[in-house]
């Protein structure tokens, strides 16, 4: 009689017992029994009372629907999730036991506080609490060697890799195992009915590496379960919380990735430059005072003592000045004792001589006048009266200051196609250009033309007159000569001697020097010479003769000394006869030859033979006396057509020494003189900058 | 010179002067001053933080500090104003306030957590320790006595870092001191004169922790370059260095019978090192946030650790497991002190000190009021706790009854801005007569007892009343 039996039979299944139920079957299912042969469920007719519980009840089918029960075939229908509901436990009086939870899965040993009484403060107690007392030594002690010996064995452990091997580990002795096969008979185990076996453990390389591998990182185990949290939720933090743990956005001077509009109080805000307050030291400001004032101090002696030190010399020097002047005056005395006659004698003179002083000096005024304003004129005027050199230099000839069109008008022609302006792509033509620099208003009409003012004295008013006036005209127009259409602009230009000229004059050098003439020249020479006692009368009296003879004579002064002194006799003699300087005559230092027509034989032979005529007539040895001679000087402008009738236009302008020095005081009046003549006469100055060069020199 | 500046900018010349004379004076007239000479002698009616002139210092580098050398400032009196505006409100600040015109109902910021209720008591009848303490009306809780201590004024100041000072350490025979610094220097002080004896440098970035061995002749030091170091001070040198942490070292104690070391570091473990060997004996992780401070005692738990997570961990040495986790505390731990005699201990976090008792750290009291970040606890034997804050103030209070009776804002090095006051570490030397503290100001400040005062001029203010129920 057992107690089940006597009970009624169940009528509830509850609610957790399922899981039971399901692990003590699963527990079943895998407890085997090795004498159990049983498999399946018992054939039918024999199920009675028979629960079909385990998974081979059902044998490979499914549930049997003639058993009422409830039946998992295949574990079908089964719940699969475990619930992690602890089991209720009370303490001996039957409360519930909350602990549990907060204790679930933790280690057993742990201190887990899960009361209220955790949470309160206890009363204060005695200092002499037993509880407030620290463990006594031995305890301590105790505890201590536990600890210790532990850690080292752990560190023992942990060390042993680093340890030097030792002596290898001694070997297990052999076991000897008995036993006797279950299997007995002649034919098993050699007909043996015992066996004994030798156990030995198996002597290990030391050296050998690991035959398995460790290094795998085993992952870590899920951590410890939290502990209960003991203190109240930290509260929601009011708005003045937040507004006072705001912190402004960095703002920077330098970056702004997003481009945000930052309002100028923000960046000032940001700005920790307001915060601070500068505190100077009184004592700097003291300090600067005392420097300021000593400074100053310091200053006022100097300039004292320098003052006083001042005044001395000054009273020194007037001391000096002093003595002196009444030692002049003494010495004047001592001679106005012999002398105060004379002085009377000569006082008409000394009259005379200071208006003529006062006349010099007005006259010097009156031709420095229009250059020593020239600061004070109006800009305009200033600007054209300015010389050429400072035009350039005060880069006022500059093009781009024009209005005119910077445009190469040859692109603008395309009526053959677009390279048809541009010379048509031919390199070797030098048509860079479409048109001359600064083509209306040059620097060449500049350059060339005599300022005004300067000039008002040397050629009167009537300067555009004389600018273009075609000076030199031959009287008669050689046929091919084409003077007409080319009036010079701009600068001459010189050219390597065309008519050998330098041939030429190496033969007269030649000459010269042997006083005889060579081999092959003889003869010519020698026709020449009686040429020259021909033409002496007729041509050497003709002025534009006279100005190349002497072009060429100052020309060979340059080149060759040694025929300067042969043509000095004649300009002497010139001098003589026309009364007049030949410096006034050659002021220029260009003289311009100028040999037109076809016959350049022609041409080169009669300026040799001028050239030749000249040479020989030049013979007196006095080099600078003034030519006077009347006579020649009347008829000037003569020029001989000869010499003029070349075929073809030459300019050359020979640049000339000036050998001959003028007195300022000599210069003036005979300078007057001239320009009077040249009033008079149809010959001018060849050029503009002769008389540049009288209105500027010696002044 | 100097009589023309006198005769002819007297008047200038004597201008500031007398103003600096006027400022001077200011605080000690002032009817509501806040004068160094303010010690909480009427801390009923107005707590406030003691704040000081500046500490004399020489007047140049390489001077003494002598008496007659010494140069001091006092604060204006609108500086002393503002900061204590700047500081927060203390409880008893509020409280003050509230009640100064009754004048005579303070109510002490460290007694008003103790409390067992009557309320409480269904609870414990429940809980049902004996069945008798239901029955038993429980007696009100009363505030004891608070023990008396004489105030600790400042009496020397050490500047010679370039860095913050952010530890400090005592020698165990007491001639010297060692301090790490930001400027990733280790110094070691006289501390007797307060002269430099020698600067270890090896660290290359701010050292966070030194301890001095008692058992050896070395010393330990950790710091954010991950490094933990030993010194060997007869050499100066470095002979060992503790490899492993995963990120800056931010504290470290040594064990007091054992030669083991544990450091602390911002990757959320601390380690065990054996010191002669140098392995990691043990990784204590647990922590989910770095661990700012470590302490170490011969029983059991052997360690305790306080992190950023806000918890405090009491560890089994020998498994290196988690024993015991306190979870009270609402902001991070910075702080962790073990009381010298008691089986008590300390955790200082920006709500509030806490005490706890071992060996399961079943909590105590807390001590609040110190509303600030809390970087560092220490306590004498005589009971008296020093909290130490970011802020540059600090509390000094009773361990026992929890009673704050002196705070202290010493005024920063000159040079140095007014947000540059924090204490870092604070520690007494062995002789427990000096209080040194290292600061963010660079220097370290040395504090020693008023001998002068006495119960009676320095009374503590203190009123046996029923402690009203603190909510949590």
């Amino acid at each position: 009689m057992t107690l089940p039996s006597l009970l009624p039979a169940p009528t509830h299944r509850y609610d957790d017992q399922p899981e039971a139920a399901g692990k003590a079957t699963s527990q079943r299912s895998q407890r085997t029994s090795p004498v159990s042969s049983r498999r399946g469920p018992p054939p039918y007719g024999c199920q009675e009372g028979w629960l079909p519980q385990l998974l081979e009840d059902f044998g490979a089918g499914g549930a049997f629907p003639e058993i009422r029960t409830a039946q998992y075939p295949l574990d079908m229908g089964q719940r699969k999730t475990k619930s992690n509901a602890l089991a209720i436990q009370v303490d001996p009086e039957g409360r519930m036991k909350y602990k549990a939870i907060a204790r679930q899965r933790q280690v057993k040993d742990k201190v887990i506080c899960s009361t209220y009484a955790g949470l309160v403060p206890k009363e204060v107690t005695k200092a002499e609490d037993t509880d407030l007392q620290r463990p006594d030594e031995e305890a301590i002690k105790e505890i201590t060697e536990k600890t210790r010996a532990a850690l080292e064995k752990s560190v023992w452990q942990k060390v042993a890799t680093s340890r030097p091997l030792g002596a290898a580990d001694k070997l297990a002795p052999a076991q000897y195992i008995r036993y006797s096969p279950t299997q007995q008979g002649a034919a098993f185990n050699s007909g043996a009915t015992r066996r004994v076996i030798r156990m030995a453990e198996m002597q290990t390389d030391p050296m050998e590496p690991p035959r398995f591998k460790t290094n795998k990182k085993i992952p870590r185990g899920p951590p410890s379960p939290p502990a209960p949290v003991m203190c109240s939720p930290s509260r929601q933090m009011t708005g003045r919380e937040q507004r006072e743990w705001k912190i402004p956005p960095c703002i920077s001077n330098w970056k702004n990735a997003k481009g945000y509009t930052i309002p100028l109080d923000k960046r000032l805000a940001a700005d920790a430059r307001g915060l601070q307050t500068v505190h100077i030291s009184e004592k700097f400001a003291r300090l600067t005072q005392a420097l300021s004032m000593a400074d100053r101090k310091a200053r006022e002696a100097v300039e004292m003592r320098a003052q006083v030190e001042r005044k001395m010399a000054h009273k020194a020097k007037e001391r000096r000045e002093e003595k002196l002047r009444e030692m002049a005056q003494k010495a004047r005395e001592r001679r106005a004792g012999t002398k105060t006659h004379v002085e009377k004698e000569e006082g008409e003179a000394h009259e005379r001589q200071e208006i003529r002083h006062d006349r010099r000096e007005e006259r010097q005024r009156a031709r420095n006048l229009p250059t020593a304003a020239l600061e004070k004129r109006p800009k305009g005027q200033r600007r054209e009266t300015r010389d050429v050199t400072e035009v350039i230099a005060l880069s006022m000839a500059n093009p781009r200051t024009s209005s005119e069109v910077q445009d190469d008008h040859r692109l603008f022609d395309r009526s053959q196609g677009v390279d048809s302006g541009f010379a048509g792509g031919q390199d070797e033509m030098y048509n860079v250009y479409d048109r001359a620099w600064r083509g209306g208003q040059g620097v060449a009409q500049i350059i060339y033309r005599p300022s005004q003012n300067l000039d008002k004295d040397v050629c009167a008013d009537d300067l555009e007159a004389r600018i273009k006036t075609n000076r030199f005209l031959p009287h008669q127009e050689v046929s091919a000569s084409d003077r007409r259409q080319r009036g010079r602009e701009g600068p001459v230009q010189f050219e390597e001697d065309p008519i050998g000229l330098d041939n030429f004059l190496e033969e007269a050098k030649q000459h010269g020097a042997s006083k005889r003439p060579s081999e092959s020249s003889r003869p010519r020479e020698r026709e020449h010479e009686s040429k020259r006692r021909r033409k002496e009368e007729t041509h050497i009296s003709s002025k534009s003769n006279l100005w190349a003879a002497m072009a060429l004579s100052t020309f060979l002064g340059g080149q060759a000394g040694a025929s300067t002194s042969k043509l000095s006799a004649p300009m002497d003699h010139f001098e003589k006869q026309h009364n007049t300087h030949a410096a006034d005559f050659f002021p220029t230092r260009r003289f311009l030859l100028q040999t037109e027509g076809e016959e350049a034989e022609k041409d080169q032979f009669s300026l040799r033979k001028t050239l030749l005529v000249w040479t020989t007539f030049w013979k007196k040895p006095n080099s600078t006396g003034p030519l006077r001679d009347p006579q020649r000087a009347a008829a000037p402008g003569n020029v001989s057509t000869k010499a003029r009738g070349g075929g073809r236009k030459r300019r050359t302008s020979l640049p000339s020494q000036r050998t001959i020095s003028q007195k300022p005081e000599d210069a003036n009046p005979r300078g007057a003189e001239f320009v009077k003549a040249q009033d008079e006469n149809p010959v001018r100055v060849p050029d503009s900058s002769a008389s540049l060069y009288h209105g500027r020199k010696g002044h | 010179m100097a009589v023309k500046l006198r005769n002819e900018y007297g008047p200038v010349l004597h201008m500031p002067t007398s103003k600096e004379n006027f400022k001077e004076k200011g605080p000690q007239n002032g009817a509501d001053s806040y004068g160094h000479k303010q010690y909480p002698a009427n801390q009923g009616q107005e707590v406030e933080y003691l704040v000081t002139g500046t500490h004399p210092y020489p007047p140049g580098p390489g001077v003494a500090l002598t008496a007659d050398t010494k140069v001091q400032r006092m604060p204006s009196e609108s500086a002393a104003q503002s900061l204590t505006v700047a500081l927060p409100s203390s409880q008893a600040r509020v409280d003050a306030n509230r009640t100064v015109p009754g004048g005579n109902e303070y109510r002490h910021p460290g007694a008003s957590d103790r409390s067992q209720p009557t309320v409480m008591n269904s609870i414990v009848m429940e809980t049902g320790n004996t069945k008798n303490s239901a029955l038993i009306a429980k007696k009100a809780p009363t505030m004891p006595k608070p023990q008396w201590h004489p105030p600790w004024k400042l009496y020397r100041v050490i500047s010679g870092h370039l860095g913050w000072v952010r530890c400090i350490a005592v020698e165990p025979g007491n001639q010297w001191f060692v301090t790490g610094s930001a400027d990733r220097t280790i110094k070691i002080w006289d501390l007797a004169s307060g002269k430099l004896k020698l600067s270890l440098t090896g660290h290359i970035s701010t050292v966070r922790g030194v301890i001095v061995s008692a058992r050896s002749p070395y010393l330990f030091s950790c710091g954010e370059d991950k490094q933990v170091k030993c010194w060997d001070l007869e050499y100066n040198k470095v002979i060992r260095h503790y490899h492993g942490h995963l990120s800056a070292v931010y504290g470290l104690d040594l064990h007091p019978t054992i030669d083991v070391l544990v450091t602390c570091s911002r990757d959320s473990t601390a380690r065990i090192w054996d010191v002669r060997t140098k392995a990691s004996v043990h990784t204590l992780s647990g922590h989910t946030n770095a661990v700012a401070t470590v302490r170490c005692q011969a029983a059991e738990p052997q360690i305790i650790t306080g992190s950023h997570d806000t918890t405090i961990r009491l560890w089994d040495l020998v498994a290196g497991k988690t024993r015991v986790t306190l979870t009270n505390h609402k902001k991070s731990v910075r702080a962790v002190v073990l009381h010298p005699r008691h089986y008590t201990f300390a955790s200082g976090s920006p709500d509030n000190i806490k005490q706890w008792k071992f060996p399961d750290g079943s909590f105590i009291q807390n001590l609040s009021g110190h509303n600030a970040i809390i970087n560092t606890l220490t306590v004498n034997s005589d009971g008296v706790l020093v909290s130490g804050a970011d802020n540059g103030t600090m509390h000094l209070w009773d361990w026992r009854t929890g009673y704050n009776f002196q705070r202290v804002h010493a005024a920063v090095q000159p040079g140095s801005l007014d947000s540059e006051s924090g204490i870092f570490a604070c520690a007494f030397d062995q002789s427990e007569s000096r209080l040194l503290t290292a600061e963010a100001d660079k220097t370290i400040k040395v504090y020693r007892e008023d001998d002068t005062a006495t119960e009676e001029t320095h009374p503590v203010s203190w009123k046996p009343e029923i402690i009203k129920r603190k909510r949590f």
